[in-house]
């Protein structure tokens, strides 16, 4: 304690201490792990033998397989970010506007699809889009189409599904940024004669643009390392960063190899970060 | 200043304006007014009295179930806030916390496409109207609440609207800082000539500032006229109880006696005493007179004096009658202890009738 008055600095370093030291052990350590292993040699039928070589960077560097993983990942990621920004925007301002029971119900349904593990919504896909499934049914039924039709195996239903796992996060982010909105900020926007635009460019964006940020960055996040959906339902050519992390974990046993694609992982989402921080800055 | 009363066309005109809410609450019920240009109205009334509804049907906020608002003769009941020539000073004043003070006050003359120089003419003139030059670049939040509400009233002032409605806006200010703005308001009105419909739920806000109140009560304006009539001659119980400080004497009137409710007779001497039955009867203590100048009333309460306060201007005498009580103001101490005898008295016209 005495050290504490002596040296007034001390107190908040001690304060933080809980938190630097639960990152480090829980974050810090496997990344410093990741990092040492993706370093090691591969001599198979061995996992890894311990070195330093940095082979697998290079493969990673000059293979166009891993290209195109992250061209994928990086499109899949981008796009299924932007489209539950978009969507999650519009549904959120709805809650925010509308008071009652509406408000409750609108939250209890986004609030579903976070109960449900990412397996059986892969299940759930499963069942609702193949050519015998729910929504080609439905559609030849109505007389939409003539003849049933598959819709799994397409980039854009790993975008679809991906949207689906992305977008309560979204939805609950902007919805956070908005409710520190005051609403008489419409109306004094609409009685100093801006049409619904305008209030929307000047008013409602500007002061909700930390959460559109946010939502963005954590949509990416998000979009990059969930490898599951898009590889049970988008077409098999369709090669993610994530897919290619657990071919070479799983499927090749090559644990150097794989580290390596992670740590790429990592620099690219610290990139986006990176990014959305400057972004912030700017609105 | 009151306004020269000619035929022009009134600035804005309710013509039987209804709002209801699904089918049982009725928060405007039936008000008619109109605004003749440079007047400055005050809707007066408690909480719930239907005073901020009526603004927002004025300023395209709500959409009235029946009725209509005619701005300047013309039928604007189907027009959004945005196409309407109003505008409103809000409650907390509803700055756009992100825009600097300027560019609030710039805000709707933007949207107006008003040209670039002339914005920045009339913005810096409204600063100095609003004596707030040099704020320019400051954000909401690094202004007291006094000036931001100043600023408020300047975002809609530039707009040079043909009627300006305030909403409650020095509601949430303190008493001193509340004054300075009353005044202020007074001055810029005086000064500029607005056309002005002010809520508030402050009769001292609505006296000094109007020139025209109107009160309202459950969704319906139960009594409109100069801050004068209004004090003097309410119209009914509510606006009797509502503005001022009233005493009630509730009296059983017979033939032969005056009762108090408790069936007491009490020495109450009356120059006109109304038909038998159950009567209320108002008094405001300032119109009241005691001691001497009381026994030459015609009406006059005599009792005992219970207790006497001191309240700086004036001395409040507490006097009881068998169930009655009434307190009288005077200028000058009496010189009384509390258990003497007294006689409290009124001229007919400060008294205000009820059954």
């Amino acid at each position: 304690m005495v050290y504490v008055t002596r040296h007034p600095w001390f107190l908040p370093l001690l304060m933080m201490a809980p938190a630097v030291l639960l990152i480090a052990v829980v974050f810090g350590q496997p990344l410093a792990m990741i990092l040492r292993m993706s370093l090691n040699e591969w001599q198979p039928p061995k996992f890894y033998v311990d070195g330093a070589t940095l082979d697998h960077y290079r493969r990673i560097l000059s293979d166009s397989v891993v290209h195109q993983a992250l061209r994928n990942s990086l499109v899949l990621a981008g796009l299924a970010a932007v489209i539950s920004v978009l969507l999650g925007y519009g549904l959120a301002f709805v809650v925010w506007a509308r008071t009652g029971r509406w408000r409750v119900v609108m939250i209890g349904l986004m609030l579903c699809p976070l109960l449900i593990s990412e397996i059986s919504v892969i299940f759930g896909w499963w069942m609702f889009l193949p050519r015998n499934g729910m929504l080609s049914w439905a559609l030849t039924g109505v007389g939409l189409i003539d003849a049933p039709i598959s819709l799994l195996y397409h980039p854009a239903t790993a975008l679809l599904a991906l949207v689906y796992i992305i977008l309560p996060f979204s939805f609950f982010i902007l919805l956070a940024s908005f409710q520190r909105l005051d609403r008489q900020h419409l109306e004094a926007s609409a009685d100093l004669g801006a049409p619904a635009f305008a209030t929307f460019r000047e008013v409602l964006l500007p002061q909700t643009w930390k959460g559109v940020v946010l939502a963005l960055s954590q949509g990416f996040i998000w979009g990059v390392g969930t490898y599951a959906s898009p590889s049970a339902l988008g077409p098999d050519t369709l090669w993610t960063m994530g897919g290619l992390v657990e071919e070479q974990m799983i499927g090749r046993a090559n644990w150097p190899m794989a580290s390596a694609l992670a740590t790429v992982m990592v620099i690219m989402i610290a990139f986006a970060l990176t990014l959305a921080q400057m972004m912030d800055q700017e609105g | 200043m009151t306004p020269e009363k000619t035929d022009a066309k009134p600035v804005l005109q309710l013509d039987g304006l209804w709002l209801t809410y699904g089918r049982d609450v009725t928060a405007v019920r039936d008000v008619s007014l109109s605004l003749q240009k440079g007047e400055f109205l005050t809707l007066l009334g408690p909480s719930g009295s239907g005073k901020s509804s009526t603004l927002r049907l004025i300023g395209g906020f709500e959409r009235p179930s029946r009725g209509r608002v005619l701005l300047g003769g013309k039928d604007v009941t189907d027009l959004p806030a945005n196409a309407r020539d109003t505008a409103t000073v809000f409650q907390p004043g509803a700055l756009f916390p992100h825009k600097t003070v300027a560019q609030n006050i710039a805000y709707g003359l933007r949207m107006r496409r008003v040209p670039r120089d002339e914005i920045t003419a009339r913005v810096t003139e409204i600063l100095r109207v609003v004596d707030l030059v040099g704020y320019e670049g400051r954000l909401p939040g690094q202004m007291s609440g006094g000036q931001r509400q100043r600023v408020a009233l300047a975002r809609s002032l530039v707009l040079r609207p043909s009627v300006l409605l305030f909403d409650e806006p020095l509601s949430a200010l303190d008493l001193s800082l509340r004054l300075q703005l009353r005044a202020e308001i007074r001055r810029l009105h005086e000064e500029i000539g607005f056309t002005a419909v002010f809520v508030t739920h402050d009769q001292g806000e609505a006296l000094a500032l109007s020139d025209r109140v109107a009160i309202m009560d459950k969704g319906e304006i139960v009594q409109i006229g100069t801050p004068e009539q209004i004090y003097t001659k309410p119209a009914t119980e509510f606006v009797t109880t509502f503005i001022g400080e009233s005493c009630l004497l509730e009296l059983l009137i017979d033939p032969d006696h005056i009762r108090d409710l408790a069936g007491g007779a009490v020495d109450l001497h009356l120059s006109n005493r109304p038909a038998p039955g159950q009567h209320r009867l108002y008094l405001r203590p300032g119109k009241l007179l005691a001691g001497a100048q009381a026994l030459s009333s015609p009406n006059r309460l005599t009792g005992r004096l219970t207790m006497v306060e001191f309240q700086g201007e004036t001395y409040r005498y507490h006097l009881k009658a068998g169930a009655l009580r009434l307190v009288c103001d005077c200028q000058r101490p009496l010189g009384l202890e509390p258990g003497a005898d007294l006689a409290i008295g009124w001229q007919d016209e400060d008294a205000r009738w009820f059954t």
